[in-house]
């Protein structure tokens, strides 16, 4: 009986102090999407060469038994994310199956969906046997040379656990999400330009076995909270293929655009809901408030969306605009299909979070809500 | 959710796996950390921590291993470094009483064992008292072996010591603490 006593009064002990229903979930929370990782979407985004590699990396764990699904891999892809699978289910997304072969490598672009917040390309990269090429720089611009800026992604190469994909190691699969805001009048079809460079890539020497093993947990870097990469030496031209060139056309769906314009007030911070765009792809939220302290403190916010069925859904904020110190607009990102959810819509900013940056360690300022805002969805 | 589902969420970036988690995890890792931090505000900083960083590296993480252990390592890990920094800043009264490093040994223990002296004592408060006196690694022992009900070898492969020295802590911090009760044992 001594070890069930001295645990029962070492349970005692922690139970006294720490109850059951602590919730460590909303400040977790506020952690994760102040460092701007709310979604794998946004996560995975490779925005640059570095980023390409990591991705890669990352996403390409092969760790033995998983089912892997017979669908092309760039539309399953697609199903790995709430909204894209409703546009794949919807058939929303255009066949384009359009290849181009240079070099010994061939890229294909298989599909495209365009909406109000965003244009989804999904491409493959298929190398030569033995050799792996993978996308160093990819642009979209429609007719006028407007560009759409690069937002989320996600990719694999080889096989993937993760996505139950299996690919040859010479080849990839891409799905890359551009940001539409800037297209005006809604038209009726997207005129665009897809432009891919790639670039050869040292396959690992079994090429089918996993970059990452994971039978020993990871080492502790000396901060948990600090990742120190090296930039990648400048591409070696001779390393790259490309450029790939798509011209391509797809429906464009514009969704609703709702302008709130409504102003709460909480914690004697003033928040305007300016609008929100609910396009079948995802939903955006566009929120602005004047910071409440001081040009050295990064806000970001917490917001949670009821659509009328009394779920709260939480998105991902992207960086803010506007000057420091003057006010700030944040789009809170929500990757579901919500279109289908007429009626009242209500959404909750439960807490501004601030981080002062001339701290080290950072230290945050916390500003509780709610700031609520009632709208309706047509 | 299973935690598998859970995990692969969190592969893909769905925090709604990490809340899954969070949810299960958090009272028996905040619970630990206090245990050995003695403060239930860094014992809760230090478990948020840990989520994070346990999001942050699940791409590294095997998924064929339970989640619930190596996260529960990473967090007593926290708590004792945690522990020991605030021992430096904050120094723990002398008491050359318990400083004896003499031979022990670690075979069974004749004495009473701690657990009859803790049911002795009066509050859980003077326990509570006498484990913060007792220093970080030896604390950590504690509660690795009679909270989380970790065996010699399990201690020996979270605390990254060899077995004798988990033996040696874990004497040694038995035997503290019986010192540490006595006199609450003989007020009774």
């Amino acid at each position: 009986m001594k070890e069930p006593q001295a645990t029962r009064i070492l349970q005692e002990i922690a139970r006294q102090q720490v109850p059951d229903d602590i919730d460590l979930w909303p400040a977790i929370q506020a952690r994760v999407q102040h460092r701007r990782r709310p979604s794998g979407w946004e996560r995975l985004r490779p925005t640059t060469r570095l980023g390409w590699a990591l991705l890669i990396l990352i996403l390409s764990l092969a760790l033995g038994s998983a089912a892997y699904a017979i669908a092309p891999a760039v539309r399953q892809l697609f199903q790995q994310e709430a909204g894209l699978r409703h546009v794949e289910q919807a058939s929303l997304s255009q066949e384009l199956n359009l290849s181009q072969t240079k070099e010994g490598v061939t890229v294909t672009l298989e599909q495209a969906y365009a909406d109000a917040n965003r244009v989804v390309v999904g491409f493959t990269v298929a190398g030569p046997e033995g050799q792996r090429y993978d996308p160093y720089r990819v642009t979209l611009t429609d007719a006028r040379g407007t560009v759409f800026p690069l937002g989320t992604g996600l990719g694999t190469s080889g096989r993937s656990d993760i996505f139950g994909i299996e690919l040859p190691p010479s080849e990839g699969a891409y799905v890359l999400g551009f940001d539409t805001t800037s297209v005006e009048d809604a038209p009726a079809e997207l005129k665009l330009r897809l432009v891919v460079e790639v670039e050869k890539v040292a396959l690992p020497p079994d090429a089918t076995s996993p970059f990452l093993t994971s039978a020993q947990p990871p080492a502790e870097p000396p901060d948990p909270t600090v990742v120190e990469l090296e930039p990648l030496p400048a591409p070696d031209a001779n390393s790259l293929i490309g450029p790939f060139i798509f011209d391509f056309s797809v429906p464009f769906h514009p969704g609703y655009t709702i302008e709130v314009q409504q102003t709460a007030e909480s914690a004697g911070v003033a928040v305007r809901l300016e609008r929100v765009v609910v396009a079948p792809s995802e939903t955006r939220a566009f929120l602005c408030f004047e910071p409440p302290a001081g040009e050295n403190i990064a806000w970001t916010l917490i917001a949670a969306l009821d659509v009328g069925d009394g779920q709260s859904l939480f998105g991902g904020v992207v960086n803010p605009t506007g000057e420091a110190g003057q006010e700030e607009c944040h789009c809170v990102i929500y990757p579901y299909a919500l279109s289908d959810h007429h009626g009242q819509w209500e959404l909750t900013v439960t807490e501004l979070v601030g981080t002062d940056l001339t701290k080290r360690p950072s230290e945050d300022i916390r500003l509780p809500g709610p700031w609520s805002f009632h709208f309706r969805m047509p | 959710m299973e935690e598998q589902e859970a995990i692969a969420r969190m592969k893909r970036g769905d925090i709604e796996g990490l809340e899954v988690l969070v949810r299960r995890y958090q009272v028996q890792a905040v619970r630990a950390a206090y245990l050995i931090v003695g403060d239930r505000e860094t014992a809760e900083d230090l478990v948020q921590s840990a989520f994070l960083r346990a999001y942050e590296r699940i791409g590294q993480f095997d998924t064929r291993r339970p989640f619930g252990p190596w996260f529960l390592r990473s967090v007593v890990n926290d708590a004792l470094k945690a522990a020991a920094r605030r021992q430096r800043e904050i120094p723990l009264e002398a008491d050359p009483q318990t400083e004896e490093a003499s031979p022990v040994s670690l075979q069974a223990d004749p004495d009473p064992g701690p657990e009859e002296l803790v049911m002795a004592a009066e509050t859980c408060q003077a326990v509570r008292a006498a484990l913060d006196r007792l220093p970080p690694a030896q604390r950590a022992a504690i509660v690795l072996r009679y909270y989380l009900g970790l065996d010699e070898a399990e201690m020996a492969d979270e605390m990254a010591c060899p077995r004798g020295t988990v033996k040696w802590r874990l004497h040694t911090a038995r035997k503290r603490l019986r010192q540490l009760l006595r006199p609450l044992q003989s007020a009774d």
